[in-house]
């Protein structure tokens, strides 16, 4: 399609007379309009028009969905605008997808909302998909990758508004095979607290396999019962510390012997006394059955004087308990 | 037990007239056979339809294995295996996959090819055993054949176990063990064994074989199949592996023991296994998506030395140190290993040091001596 010879002439259209509802070429989400497009117009108002199609009843946008609800949120009636005069929904889909892939970074989701009309819409075939498109979209071409997208695309509203916002896309995709109530719990939990992907995944594996333990008993029970929904409404801590107590009560709820053998192990090394340039580790999971001691020195007294200390801590009780543990 | 019938067979060229193909031929007279250039065509035909797991498995494929068959098996090589007690274990993939659902196998995890595959040039795989025992003629070799595919559950449609056993028959420094979880022993009645093949079984308690081992057949069925083979005089070997921890795990597992033993003379029990579920990370979360209701991803389970996901150290020692009690008590001339476990473990369970892998593997061969 040549924008000259295929539009009709640059023209101001009323916003009334657009249905934005109509999506068809879109890859942003309904709610998806960046602040800074927002001050822009707010400011110098629509400086590039956007793309529209007719059809029998009102105007479809093919491009510039963003601009289009961005000028209407801040109150504007008019806004530039070239119409089309043809083109089948297949030209003018890849004409806006183009306009959009070169003139910003897509999101995930948009990514994800492109690949899912190409094939389904555009009628493209998995290969072309990976081969082409996947690495057009910055993405790794294989099926896995592709497949994630076309799940990620046909997430419900409210996932796909958490991704957008703070969630990870795997951990979304996982939510989705969830109850509610989970999906609700992870949520807010992962939005309150600002959890990265590590932080999710250990949030999302714990609490689903506690809960499936449990014959899939109710999360906010749970979330009660160990005593987590009480640390996110402590005033005075960060959300780092709240996670970090958190983690450790869901944890000794998910691991509950390895837990004991955790704090016996801290009990027991508490009553050993060692001066702070020892320090003794227990194995990870205590898996091994060696202890890791380390020591830091500035000259050979010292050395010697940490020599007389293993000698008083290899003889002591606390020290026989924690090789019991091992 | 769900008896495998495909709903198609692909036959790569070079074996299509091969005996084993030729079994399958006559045994599957309604099935359509296709003709394939190469198995490792299916490699790019499978990335691009992309089958589930259970798809892939409707689809059995004949092809000529190009490979070495005979391999150590990797308990004891792998970089991962290292500090583990081992047993000298061989293993030839005369398969690979496996149409039982068993919500733990690794195979899920593991295998890049779909598809029920069977390797039909056997004779390559005899002559490449002939070859080693002959040259290697102070050695022993045990040799199983179900690290990749349950050793006798395709066996009526393949009768792969006819030349195997008859081919071990002839040699005194090496063994032939099958392991399954199915009741497929009818090819093998009959045969000529000489006592070098091992006819052996993976067993669990009703309640984990009912809720995680799909397909198989029951326990009862598997014990009805292993007496059957004792009375044609096979040599039975049974492995508790993976060994389940849940509440009831104690009870369940003396009973299954004492079925065991009430069915088989622990005379015709020459060497017994123990392992403890393990599961990578990733396996685990295939299990969660397959097998929703297993309850085996939920078990107090912690990575270990290798990566594996095992049960915390204290739950395995006590899981595989009352076993071992327990079976020592009913079957004292029964040698008992433990598979996948470090040396140190070895040591907790058995409170002797873990003997090297060459003396492990020879005195469970010296139990077949008659």
């Amino acid at each position: 399609m040549d924008i000259v010879t295929d539009c009709e002439p640059l023209q101001s259209i009323a916003l009334a007379d657009v249905d934005a509802a109509q999506r068809t070429f879109a890859v942003s989400q309904p709610w998806q309009v960046s602040d800074v497009l927002l001050q822009s117009i707010d400011s110098f108002g629509v400086l590039c028009p956007i793309l529209l199609r007719r059809s029998p009843q009102c105007l479809q946008i093919v491009h510039g969905f963003q601009r289009f609800e961005a000028a209407r949120r801040c109150g504007r009636r008019e806004m530039p605008a070239l119409i089309c005069r043809g083109g089948d929904d297949r030209d003018l889909f890849l004409r806006a997808l183009e306009e959009n892939r070169t003139s910003r970074p897509l999101s995930r989701l948009e990514k994800a909302t492109a690949l899912h009309k190409l094939k389904l819409d555009c009628d493209f075939s998995e290969e072309k998909l990976i081969h082409e498109w996947l690495p057009l979209l910055g993405l790794k071409p294989d099926r896995y990758s592709l497949n994630q997208q076309l799940r990620l695309a046909e997430l419900p509203e409210p996932l796909k508004k958490a991704v957008d916002a703070f969630l990870e896309p795997e951990i979304a995709l996982r939510l989705r095979e969830r109850r509610a109530p989970f999906q609700d719990l992870v949520l807010r939990t992962t939005a309150q607290l600002r959890l990265g992907i590590n932080k999710q995944r250990e949030l999302f594996g714990m609490l689903d396999e506690i809960c499936a333990g449990q014959d899939d008993a109710s999360p906010d029970e749970l979330w009660r019962e160990v005593g987590a929904d009480s640390i996110l409404a402590q005033e005075g801590l960060g959300p780092s510390e709240k996670w970090t107590r958190i983690n450790r009560l869901l944890r000794k709820r998910r691991y509950p012997l390895l837990s004991k053998h955790e704090e016996s192990f801290a009990l027991l090394r508490t009553e050993l006394k060692m001066p702070p340039a020892m320090r003794l580790q227990a194995p990870r999971h205590f898996e091994d059955e060696r202890l890791a001691i380390s020591l830091s020195v500035r000259n050979p007294k010292e050395l010697d004087q940490l020599a007389q200390e293993l000698r008083r801590i290899a003889g002591s009780d606390p020290l026989r308990g924690i090789f019991e543990l091992l | 037990m769900k008896r495998y019938r495909p709903e198609r067979v692909l036959v790569e060229e070079a074996v299509s007239r091969s005996h084993i193909a030729e079994n399958v031929r006559k045994r599957l007279p309604e099935v359509p056979f296709e003709s394939i250039e190469s198995a490792e065509s299916l490699l790019k035909r499978s990335k691009r339809w992309s089958p589930t797991i259970a798809q892939g498995k409707r689809v059995l494929v004949l092809s000529r294995h190009r490979g070495r068959f005979f391999k150590p098996c990797p308990a004891g090589t792998s970089k991962a295996g290292a500090g583990n007690a081992c047993c000298n274990y061989f293993v030839v993939n005369y398969a690979s996959n496996c149409h039982m659902e068993c919500s733990y196998c690794y195979l899920q995890d593991y295998l890049n090819l779909p598809y029920m595959v069977i390797h039909a040039n056997h004779e390559d795989l005899l002559s490449e055993l002939e070859e080693t025992f002959r040259e290697r003629p102070l050695e022993s070799f045990r040799v199983g054949t179900g690290e990749l595919a349950d050793s006798l559950a395709l066996d009526p449609l393949t009768g792969y176990s006819r030349p195997l056993v008859e081919f071990f028959a002839s040699f005194s420094n090496a063994a032939l063990e099958f392991k399954t979880k199915s009741d497929c022993i009818e090819e093998l009645i009959g045969l000529e064994h000489r006592g070098r093949t091992v006819v052996s079984w993976s067993i669990s308690p009703n309640a984990v074989a009912r809720g995680e081992e799909h397909k198989t057949a029951s326990p009862t069925q598997r014990l009805r199949a292993a007496s059957r083979c004792a009375q044609a005089g096979y040599p039975i070997v049974f492995h508790f592996d993976p060994i389940v921890h849940y509440p009831e795990w104690e009870k369940d597992y003396r009973r299954l023991l004492e079925e065991i033993f009430d069915t088989i003379p622990p005379a015709c029990i020459p060497w017994v296994s123990l392992g403890a579920l393990r599961m990578t990370a990733g396996l685990k979360e295939l299990i969660r998506e397959r097998f929703p209701r297993s309850r085996l991803p939920l078990g107090e389970l912690v990575p270990s030395r290798d990566g594996k996901l095992r049960y915390f150290k204290p739950i395995r020692l006590e899981m595989l140190s009352k076993m071992r009690r327990w079976i020592e008590a009913a079957a004292p001339r029964t040698r008992i290993y433990t598979c996948m476990e470090s040396s140190a473990v070895f040591q907790r369970v058995f409170e002797r040091p873990a003997p090297d892998e060459r003396t492990l593997g020879d005195s469970l061969l010296l139990q077949l001596q008659p």
